[in-house]
């Protein structure tokens, strides 16, 4: 396992991928599954659909390695086939999609909302134990639309910037930070629902 | 600083200019713009003067905040390994297939 050069670049491992190189392949299996692993389980909770998008993932980058151009970094390639794949995935599949209006504020007329809006913060980390609250923002998450699941998971799961984002989903950046804001309002309102139906529930 | 005293700090800041009447639709609106730092000051004003006398709209940024440390809150998941070894033993096999067969099937991306 010993190398000279012992944490190569992605960009060298690329290089010797496209001449040919298998360890380069597997150099780069290993540094990225666990991140697109966890990408695709963020899309899809089913733990064979996420171990088929791995497959399909590694497979495309093999295969189509030497198309890729270097004008993105690599990683900003890896996650663009994974989005894809993942959201292929999920097309024509999951839950039937709810209507987002309900989560989204509600203001009167004059631009008020319509009804007190609620700190559900307040005492949460004693009402809930760690784990269920991260089984709520979880389950959250999953139920979101497509769209709204990539910027989410992209953004403030993964920490990608806008700038990457865009890239990996092939639109702006003013519209990455319109989508995000959407999806961060819908995901919120769902948050609301579940925190205050966990209050009532004692 | 916490974004109490953060706050405190801003609603003791005078308000300077025009009194603009901002709605909580605007200010939601506006709301990721504001986190970010982005808005111009005399807009920046009138949300956070809006912000002062609307309880609601304190409890809408506090729980859109809160909404994004949830998210980053969660914890990686490990792959698990029998599946690292599926998945490499998955891509050998299907890599030694494709050099066997020589003409290399393009697959759509």
């Amino acid at each position: 396992m010993a190398t000279d050069r012992s944490d190569p670049s992605d960009q060298d491992l690329v290089e010797r991928l496209k001449a040919g190189e298998e360890a380069a392949f597997e150099a780069l299996l290993v540094r990225y599954r666990g991140k697109v692993y966890r990408l695709t389980l963020s899309f899809t909770k089913n733990p064979e659909d996420a171990e088929e998008v791995l497959q399909d993932v590694f497979l495309t980058v093999y295969r189509k390695i030497v198309s890729f151009d270097g004008r993105s970094a690599f990683g900003t390639w890896l996650y663009r086939i994974a989005v894809n794949a993942a959201l292929m995935k999920l097309r024509g599949r999951g839950p039937i999609q709810e209507s987002l209006e309900e989560y989204l504020p509600q203001f009167t007329e004059d631009g008020r909302h319509t009804r007190m809006v609620v700190d559900w913060t307040e005492g949460a980390e004693e009402r809930l134990l760690r784990k269920e609250r991260e089984r709520i923002v979880r389950e959250a998450i999953e139920a979101l639309p497509p769209d709204y699941k990539v910027v989410i998971v992209l953004r403030d799961l993964e920490g990608l910037s806008n700038g990457e984002v865009a890239e990996i989903t092939d639109t702006s950046v003013l519209a990455v930070k319109a989508r995000l804001h959407r999806a961060r309002l819908v995901l919120r309102g769902k948050l609301e629902r579940y925190m205050t139906e966990s209050w009532r529930r004692g | 600083m916490t974004f109490w005293e953060r706050f405190a700090r801003w609603v003791r800041r005078p308000f300077r200019g025009r009194q603009s009447m901002m709605t909580c639709r605007e200010q939601v609106d506006l709301l990721a713009d504001y986190l970010d730092g982005a808005l111009d000051p005399g807009v920046t004003g009138a949300l956070e003067q809006h912000l002062d006398g609307c309880p609601s709209c304190l409890n809408f940024i506090k729980t859109y905040k809160a909404t994004t440390v949830l998210v980053r809150e969660i914890p990686c998941e490990e792959m698990p390994e029998e599946l690292m070894n599926r998945l490499t033993s998955f891509l050998k096999e299907k890599i030694r297939q494709e050099k066997a067969g020589g003409d290399r099937r393009e697959t759509q991306a």
